[in-house]
């Protein structure tokens, strides 16, 4: 129906005009007309509509929100294991200077916590309902790998972040990745000819203390450079996959 | 080269915008979720990821380091090549049971370990 000039629905109609027109520019413009045409075309079927389908979606969001509240921690974390008082290392302090002093700190901090325990939670059942659907069959191998990929770095980008903590049950995770590595040497038959790894991999990334200096510094650097990018790298071969290969057909 | 399997969808709802705009709403509403919970709870009551390692922690206890060692790097590596493992074309769980097995075994181990760990 046509509004009168002037009236509630000719407003409406020209701020839908405005909002193609603008719309069309910036698709001309930014040569995303192809893409969006194709998208358009695009449906959904109906067994993907399963909320099981979205724990993929949901891991994203948490990871998004661990990277935008982690840029605001990092920029008081205090990666150092030297005492600030006899009992709290530096980096415990940060922590708890975070907590206590700074604005949000305590909220933004909660947030990033809460977002890793659903990001783990998320891929994990991600990765079961895609192993019982049998999604990672011919074509989508690669698929399947990339995000076998990115399930493993989740668990070291929770396992570094709980250890940039610096507190009793870091110590227990650390001790335990040492133990793991240690366990290679101890292997029957090969672990002597192994005995170099172990070394390699506990020297490198745990030095001469598990409560060392160079464990936290490692630790943030892997947590806040390398693990990010990486998994930045991988989450875009995994999206072009899937758009590749589309979603598996139902059971 | 391997051919790839046809597969039927049944017909389903346009992506742009209606199934676009479901999930801007999932994403909101698991923002929502995350911003409440975290306003209600104190930051160290974020302590769950002591949940995915309680069960390593016990294991790394209970049998000998080498041991863990190589139950946790078979299953890391079994799950990595999976696909070239199980080849069939066969999707449904019950048609893949060698498979469905050894990952149940490990999802009982995991669960076993973290219950007596935690």
């Amino acid at each position: 129906m046509e509004g009168k000039v002037g009236g509630p629905a000719s407003i409406l109609t020209r701020i839908g005009g405005i909002f193609t027109k603008t719309r069309d520019w910036v698709l001309s413009r930014s040569g995303l007309v192809e893409f969006v045409e194709e998208t358009e075309k695009k449906k959904v079927p109906k067994h993907a509509l399963n909320p099981m389908f979205c724990l993929g979606g949901v891991t994203l969001v948490a990871l998004i929100l661990l990277g935008l509240t982690g840029l605001f921690l990092d920029s008081y974390y205090e990666p150092s294991a030297a005492e600030f008082t006899p009992n709290q290392s530096r980096a415990a302090h940060s922590i708890e200077t975070i907590v206590d002093t700074v604005p949000f700190g305590a909220y933004v901090k909660g947030v990033h916590g809460w977002s890793a325990n659903i990001m783990g939670i998320t891929i994990l059942l991600h990765t079961l309902r895609v192993f019982i659907t049998g999604s990672y069959k011919n074509p989508r191998e690669f698929t399947w790998m990339s995000g076998v990929l990115l399930l493993i770095f989740t668990f070291t980008f929770i396992t570094t972040g709980y250890v940039l903590v610096d507190d009793a049950r870091s110590e227990a995770i650390v001790e335990t990745f040492s133990n793991l590595i240690n366990g290679i040497q101890n292997l029957p038959l090969i672990g002597g000819a192994l005995d170099w790894l172990s070394a390699w991999v506990n020297d490198t990334f745990i030095g001469s203390s598990i409560t060392g200096e160079g464990v936290l510094v490692r630790a943030h650097w892997i947590h806040t450079t390398t693990l990010p990018l990486i998994t930045v790298a991988l989450l875009v071969a995994h999206f072009y996959l899937i758009r590749k290969h589309g979603i598996s057909g139902p059971l | 080269m391997t051919e790839e399997p046809e597969e039927k969808h049944e017909e389903g709802r346009q992506f742009l915008p209606n199934h676009l705009v479901d999930e801007v709403g999932v994403v909101f509403l698991i923002t929502g979720i995350v911003l409440v919970v975290a306003s209600l709870l104190k930051p160290e009551q974020a302590g769950l990821p002591h949940i995915f390692f309680a069960g390593a922690l016990e294991m790394m206890s209970a049998v000998a380091p080498w041991f863990a060692t190589v139950v946790l790097s078979f299953l890391i590596i079994f799950l990595f090549v999976l696909p070239f493992v199980d080849r069939s074309e066969e999707r449904h769980p019950m048609k893949r049971k060698v498979v469905v097995l050894i990952i149940l075994a490990a999802i009982i181990m995991w669960i076993a370990f973290t219950i007596l760990g935690f």
